[in-house]
């Protein structure tokens, strides 16, 4: 099945995205700053991770369409 | 503040409504209508890692040191990524085999080893235990909260407790419910529907009062969230919360992070609900987004509250107890309440899925195997193990209270909480070795986690035994004998790491070095080897030689006789007779060959774990040892096999691709055959006719001498006539063959077609005259040069005009020459104003002998091999031949050539 294969391997890459978006040395990057007064790090987390969120449950309910045809 | 009455009645309530929930899970789950068989309930459920220390825990955290708590729940996240590699690996693995907890996991891995499950299951009970006790000390606390709260900050905790033995009580009902909702089937593998119905609504509870209590913080008590971060802001120790410190923040950020994702799949109620209460596989795919999605909920509104807390509320106050006392100093007593209530559920759902986790393990993987040693097991071995299951719960909860007693304030509620996770931690790289390197092994295994073990009690255990003063607390600030690079806290002199991250480094080093390590240099056993194969191979459809590794003798009867006594003897019979069924065979005469051994070992497995199962069996069963050696040569062939079964596979397609050409070509060949039959027949024929015609005139005139001198001269013309056509004939055969061969000579060169053009019309002019057909000659003299040779253009040239001659009508005939230049080309058209040609017809007309019209009617001029001839020519020069329909009828004979390329052209 390499749909599902590649599916699969979408979500590996996503976990390595995760591992650089919620670790240090990103998050020195958002440390200290505001965005409209609200802290810029608790903003960047809590975006990145609903975002990440996102792309998982668009990766894994993109269940049973059909794969798109060929279009040469 | 409230009366102890109503609140102790409000919690009773809720406790009711959980038994209730769990009882109608079990009822529908016997009636066969599952209310848990949806992926939402499973998420939920899942969420049974959102204990009270994410509840009151994880805002105390905040209120101390930012955003350090999110680790917790950034971990899982990053798992739930590899849903699809390890998670789903875990479940379907778990599912064949009938796992039962964790220890069985890695137990059955590491060649179904009691020593294995017995370590794990000691750690997980040790590693658990404080766990449970925060959970307990959680719920008494925010009771105490909520009943001496006096209206100030400050005091409610520090009072002594109206009830004495909170935690006792709390304790003793969490211990009936896992009691009377864990227990009551033997079969450890099968699901237990009521809690899990009752977890799953826990956790809704506890998410719903957290965001009502964040929503109340920043809408009520504050002029929205923004006014929280901008009161915050301007005051130093509180903005200094959202930055990010220097390098020993970040490698805790990341240990954190790391010990959340072990403890995610390696906590025993974590493998729980996630594998053993698992109902579909397909349950998992929703759940790895809705999991993630449930944990951004609950953590969204920590830091509002915790900074509410710290915004609003005198120093002193307990920051683990804000989301209780902001509420009630606000005058919400009914918020307070609902906090407190989900303060409850998240305690109640996680001590009551790890009591049940726990009791397996401790019954399967500790108890039995001692029973079986001391050959102390019944007959009916069914209440004996549901006893010990219920003995173990009790336990369990009864040291998580004594643990409460003894330890009470000295660890804030998260440092308890990292402790647990960082001993749980130990198995995971055990578990991410036994199902993805084959080589992990059982010794390896045992070594890497007794060190792990180990070195976490060393460095996070015995430090909290100090803090109580069990042990000399110069031990730890010198170090034992005084050696000061032992001391705990800063092992091998490793300073400026906090506790639970120096902790975690040094007993993953230690546990994954024994495991890699150990594993390198000693072989695996038979058993393990097969059952690594089992586990590390299970995509590539391993499990199928499963009864091939077996080999021994055994009587059916004492295979139902010893299952039995776990499962039933009712229940047993049905299913080996389900089995003989499967198998298309007699229930009365199923053999106990290899593959029913494995079942009664499966069956077995599923009630007191794979360890325990290998040994009952193995008592009733005359088992052959197969060594090692054997067992690598049928693994080896089985992959061999599967590895030949896709190449015959691959072959066998490309097989019939190749006889599908090869069909083409013989079709073709066939058809190439008639066409050469064809040939002959009709240049046979054409030659006949000429030929007939020359020798009946010639016997003429030789059997009449007398002939008329007109006569005879009419005659001798229609011979000469017909012998030239002869020779037209044979000339373009003979033209045709050598094209055809390649043997024609081709003088190329730089030709221009108008200038040929203008040659043929002129030397066609008489034909033409002759018919009375009118010639129109339209040539273009730039540039139409064309790379040809020059005799053979100008004779399709002449083809093509004799042919267009021919087809026109007399008087009114008019035929068209014409060359224009294209962008890349030279085009040349001869157009007449006959019968055109019908569009089925033409490309049929390029083919040899093929004359358009019925040739029995009307007698056709010329050989048939003109226009055949004339697009090979023009097909050796690179151009194209083709007819259209002429714009006023008749047709368009159209040459198309390349034009000569410039550089040629300058040459």
């Amino acid at each position: 099945m390499p749909q599902e294969a590649r599916r699969r391997d979408r979500l590996v890459g996503l976990f390595a995205l995760g591992v650089v978006l919620f670790n240090p040395p990103m998050l020195w990057i958002f440390a200290r700053s505001t965005l409209f007064g609200w802290p810029l790090l608790f903003v960047y987390l809590f975006c990145a991770w609903a975002a990440l969120t996102a792309i998982i449950a668009l990766t894994v309910e993109r269940r049973r369409t059909p794969p798109p045809l060929e279009v040469e | 503040m409230w009366a102890s009455t109503i609140l102790l009645l409000a919690a009773a309530a809720y406790m009711v409504l959980l038994f209730a929930i769990a009882s109608f899970g079990d009822r529908r789950a016997a009636t066969g209508r599952s209310i848990i068989n949806s992926s939402v309930v499973y998420a939920l459920s899942l969420a049974v890692y959102c204990t009270s220390w994410t509840f009151y825990g994880s805002v105390g955290r905040a209120a101390a040191s930012g955003l350090d708590f999110l680790p917790i729940y950034l971990g899982p996240t990053l798992v739930f990524c590899l849903g699809w590699v390890l998670l789903s690996r875990i479940l379907r693995v778990s599912k064949a085999h009938r796992i039962t907890s964790i220890a069985d996991l890695l137990a059955s891995r590491f060649g179904k080893s009691g020593a294995v499950a017995g370590l794990v299951s000691v750690i997980a009970v040790i590693g658990s235990v404080p766990y449970i006790a925060l959970q307990l000390k959680a719920v008494s606390t925010s009771l105490n909260v909520l009943l001496e709260y006096q209206g100030s900050f400050g005091e409610g905790s520090q009072t002594a407790s109206v009830l004495r033995n909170t935690e006792l009580w709390v304790a003793a009902v969490l211990a009936l419910f896992a009691v009377l909702f864990g227990t009551r089937k033997i079969d450890a593998s099968e699901r237990h529907e009521g809690i899990v119905a009752a977890i799953a609504f826990e956790s809704i509870v506890k998410l719903v009062a957290f965001v009502a209590v964040g929503l109340f913080a920043g809408l009520v008590l504050f002029d929205g969230f923004g006014d929280i971060f901008a009161r915050a802001a301007v005051r130093p120790e509180l903005a200094k919360l959202f930055d990010f410190g220097g390098p020993a923040a970040s490698i805790e950020w990341i240990g954190l992070t790391f010990l959340a994702m072990a403890a995610i799949v390696c906590l025993p109620r974590q493998f729980q609900v996630m594998v053993v209460e698992n109902v579909d596989e397909r349950h998992l795919d929703r759940a790895l987004w809705l999991f993630p999605a449930y944990l951004i909920a609950i953590n969204l509104f920590v830091v509002p509250i915790a900074l509410a807390g710290l915004l609003s509320a005198p120093a002193g106050t307990d920051p683990d107890t804000l989301v209780l006392t902001l509420p009630l100093a606000a005058g919400y007593n009914g918020l307070a309440l609902l906090a407190f209530l989900g303060g409850l559920s998240a305690a109640a759902s996680m001590v009551i899925v790890e009591t049940v986790a726990l009791s397996t393990m401790i019954c399967n993987d500790l108890v039995v195997p001692m029973l079986l040693r001391l050959g102390r097991l019944a007959a009916d071995t069914r209440p004996v193990l549901l006893g010990i299951r219920r003995a173990a719960i009790g336990l369990v909860v009864l040291l998580g209270f004594a643990y409460v007693r003894v330890v009470r304030e000295s660890y804030g509620l998260v440092s308890i909480g990292l402790v647990s996770f960082a001993a749980v931690a130990q198995f995971f790289p055990a578990i991410v070795f036994g199902l993805f390197w084959r080589r992990a092994n059982r010794l390896g295994v045992l070594v890497g986690i007794t060190a792990g073990f180990l070195v976490w009690a060393y460095t996070l255990l015995l430090p909290s035994f100090a803090s109580v003063g069990w042990l000399p607390r110069e031990l730890f600030e010198q170090g034992p004998f005084g050696i000061s690079l032992l001391r705990p806290s800063t092992l091998f002199g490793l300073e400026g790491l906090d506790p639970v991250t120096h902790g975690l480094f040094w007993s993953m080093l230690f546990n994954i070095t024994g495991i890699v390590g150990v594993s390198l240099f000693v072989e695996q056993s038979a058993l393990e080897r097969s059952q690594a194969a089992l586990f590390v191979d299970y995509w590539r459809g391993a499990g199928r030689e499963e009864g091939r590794l077996w080999r021994g003798t055994a009587q059916i009867s004492d295979l139902v006789q010893l299952v039995g006594r776990f499962l039933g003897e009712a229940q047993t019979r049905q299913t080996f007779d389900a089995e003989a069924r499967r198998r298309g065979r007699d229930p009365a005469a199923l053999a106990a060959d290899a593959e029913t051994v494995r079942l009664a070992e499966r069956l077995l497995a599923g009630a007191i774990g794979s360890a325990s199962a290998r040994v009952m069996v193995a008592s009733v069963v005359h088992e052959e040892p197969i060594g090692t050696e054997e067992v690598m040569r049928i693994l080896d062939e089985t992959s061999q096999a599967i590895e030949y079964s896709r190449r015959l596979e691959q072959q066998s397609r490309a097989l019939e691709a190749t006889t599908a050409e090869l069909r083409r070509a013989n079709e073709r060949l066939r058809e190439l055959d008639r066409l050469k039959d064809d040939f002959v027949s009709t240049v046979s024929h054409e030659l006949r006719t000429p030929l007939t015609s020359i020798r009946s005139f010639s016997e003429i005139l030789l059997d009449n001498p007398t002939l008329e001198q007109q006569q005879r001269q009419e005659f001798l013309r229609i011979i000469v006539t017909e012998s030239e056509r002869l020779t037209r004939l044979i000339n373009d055969m003979l033209d045709l063959a050598k094209i055809e061969a390649g043997k024609l000579e081709w003088h190329m060169q730089p030709v221009s077609a108008s200038e040929v053009a203008r040659e043929a019309a002129a030397a066609m002019g008489q034909l033409f005259r002759d018919r009375r057909v009118k010639l129109e000659v339209k040539l273009t003299d730039a540039l139409s040069t064309t790379i040809a040779d020059r005799d053979r253009l100008f004779q399709v040239i002449v083809n093509l005009l004799s042919n267009a001659v021919k087809f026109s009508p007399g008087d009114v005939g008019l035929v068209a020459l014409t060359v224009e230049n294209e962008t890349d080309g030279v085009r040349l058209s001869v157009a007449d104003n006959g019968p055109g040609v019908a569009p089925n017809q033409r490309e049929a007309i390029f083919e040899r002998f093929r004359q358009v019209g019925d040739t029995l009617t009307s007698k056709p001029e010329g050989s048939g091999l003109g226009l055949a001839i004339s697009r090979m020519i023009i097909e050796h020069f690179g151009g194209r031949t083709w007819v259209e329909d002429g714009p006023g009828g008749g047709a368009i004979f159209r040459v198309w050539l390349p034009r000569q390329p410039a550089a040629a052209l300058a040459g």
